[in-house]
């Protein structure tokens, strides 16, 4: 059987924050709001954890560290020794830029990634994009929708909390493969 | 219009007092310095003290500045912090005055008797005397007291212009002080950037009149910026705990202001780190000279704890998102950062006098007498004037940030 969604329709923000907090409370974690623009604070009411991408950065930045110094030490004072001016092999100093490079070479490239990750980007489509209330979400109103992959989800209480909640138009929605 | 001012307020005591014996601390020990090191020493700690308040206190110009340069929203609740510091710049101005009377004893600055200039038993080698020579036309009495005059002038003119058009738009019914502070804060920066350089190379750089460094005055500005906003964090974050700012001031001006001080450490770091590591690089004599004689003879000890004090630890400390929106920490992180950035003139300026390393606490006081003085204008101005702009057009925008 396809994936199914519940979906309602909003149109003003306090009433939309009011409701993600009670679908929060209700339990569900498998929702989603879907925004015309940013909402300040709709993320804090529905529940979404911190994401864990200043870690996969923090990761990333210490393995460029580390492989710099590793390589600059390796290759200067381990394998290949050359004088150059009287300079030491190995020194801190002239290996700091290198080290500065990596470092950020590698965070920067593990942030985009992680993003990318986090995100479940490249997607080329939504399942759900064939419903003409739900393509309203990307011009005036916010649509709220439920989807049948949460653990708790059973169709007559989604439906049920969403009309409770004041939402407009809720409605039964079949994924698109 | 509302009057937000700290008259009668418990905490505007408590930083009073502490002003109070801070300067009561600074005078005792710059009694001290002159007793126990005669007039040179108190020359040089007056100019290591007076550098580092004198660079705080105009850069407190530059943070408001800045704000109405970019018209910045997020900054509007927290901007009159560094215009109620800038109070202080009539008063700083003053501190010039023992540095020009070393300047003439001719005992502080070498260039202006290289042959006879000398410092427990440092003088300038025949090489260095010839170098010195060559630097005359920038280097000589008139022009210094022409370049000094000149700042004056211009930190005044900022002075007068930009914090007092800022805090004057508080009881204005329209926005003509706002609006003309955005038209002439742009000009009012470029000279800031000048004067602050300049006024690095002349108070500081020109200690050791043989060596250059182009990074200096940069180098001078970074520690400046960041102790300056430490200063604003730590007030600010104080004056929330009593309750001042409550409603103007949140948690995410907080993290704002963190934020900044994580990203100028590094920074300061970084500048820091430029300047010697081309110089480490080169190696020429004539650059080397500097960084040879303040990590000998002691004067190391001073490098590594500024380079953990200045860096390593605010960037542990700060680079956590929860650990820049809890006010203690940022206050510990700019308490740190306060000492650290004084440390860390104590290394440019001390060894010009010392071949080794010799601190006895007398350091500190002008240091202390002038912070003190720094703080008690706070209070005094924070008593007559609203410690909020009230009638900024962006507060709303401010007190609604979301960082």
């Amino acid at each position: 059987m396809n994936n199914q969604a519940v979906m309602g329709n909003f149109t003003d923000v306090n009433v939309l924050m009011h409701a993600a907090e009670k679908i929060r409370d209700a339990g569900y974690t498998d929702f989603d709001i879907f925004t015309p623009y940013p909402v300040h604070g709709l993320d804090k009411v529905m529940g979404v954890k911190r994401t864990i991408l200043p870690y996969i950065s923090f990761g990333a930045g210490a393995t460029g560290l580390m492989t710099a110094i590793g390589l600059m030490y390796w290759t200067g004072a381990v394998d290949y020794k050359l004088s150059i001016g009287g300079k030491p092999f190995f020194s801190a100093f002239f290996g700091l830029p290198i080290m500065f490079e990596l470092t950020i070479l590698l965070t920067a490239l593990a942030t985009f990634g992680g993003l990318w990750y986090l995100c479940g980007l490249p997607r080329w489509y939504n399942e759900y994009q064939h419903d003409e209330g739900f393509r309203r979400a990307q011009d005036d109103i916010f649509v709220v929708s439920i989807f049948s992959t949460d653990k708790r989800f059973s169709l007559d209480t989604a439906k049920h909390l969403l009309t409770e909640l004041h939402a407009s138009d809720v409605r039964v929605v079949d994924a698109q493969v | 219009m509302q009057s937000l001012n700290l008259e009668g307020s418990p905490v505007a005591g408590k930083l009073q007092t502490l002003a109070f014996a801070m300067m009561g601390i600074g005078v005792a020990l710059t009694a001290m310095a002159v007793v126990m090191g005669g007039m040179q020493h108190f020359y040089a700690v007056w100019t290591l003290g007076f550098s580092y308040v004198l660079g705080i206190t105009i850069t407190m110009m530059f943070f408001s500045g800045l704000q109405f340069l970019v018209r910045a929203g997020w900054s509007t609740s927290v901007r009159r912090i560094s215009e109620l510091y800038s109070g202080y710049v009539p008063i700083i101005i003053l501190g010039f005055i023992p540095v020009i009377l070393g300047l003439f004893s001719g005992e502080l600055f070498p260039w202006s008797n290289p042959e006879t200039w000398s410092a427990n038993g440092l003088k300038l080698a025949e090489h260095q005397i010839h170098v010195v020579h060559t630097k005359h036309a920038f280097l000589n009495n008139t022009f210094f007291l022409a370049r000094i005059g000149l700042y004056v002038c211009v930190w005044v003119l900022f002075y007068l212009y930009i914090i007092k058009g800022s805090i004057a738009q508080d009881n204005s019914t329209d926005y003509s002080t706002t609006k003309r502070n955005y038209k002439i804060a742009a000009p009012f920066l470029i000279f800031y950037a000048l004067t602050i350089t300049f006024a690095g190379f002349d108070l500081l750089m020109s200690l050791s009149p043989t060596w250059f460094s182009t990074m200096f005055g940069v180098y001078y500005f970074a520690g400046n910026w960041v102790s300056a906003l430490s200063m604003i964090a730590i007030v600010v974050v104080m004056l929330h705990k009593a309750g001042h700012l409550k409603g103007f001031v949140t948690v995410e001006h907080f993290h704002d202001i963190g934020k900044l001080m994580f990203a100028f450490t590094v920074f300061w770091a970084y500048i820091a780190f430029c300047q010697y590591m081309l110089i480490w690089y080169s190696n020429i004599p004539e650059e080397t000279e500097f960084f040879i004689h303040r990590t000998h003879g002691g004067w190391e000890i001073l490098a590594w704890t500024s380079l953990v004090l200045h860096f390593v630890v605010p960037f542990f400390v700060l680079i956590r998102q929860d650990f820049k929106r809890k006010g203690n920490v940022l206050v510990i992180a700019g308490i740190i950062i306060l000492i650290a950035n004084f440390l860390d003139l104590c290394w440019v300026v001390l060894p010009v006098f010392n071949p080794h390393f010799s601190m006895n606490g007398s350091e500190f006081g002008p240091a202390l007498l002038l912070f003190g003085g720094l703080l008690f204008t706070f209070v005094a101005q924070a008593r007559k004037t609203n410690i909020v702009a009230v009638n900024d057009p962006y507060l709303q925008e401010s007190i609604e940030l979301v960082s």
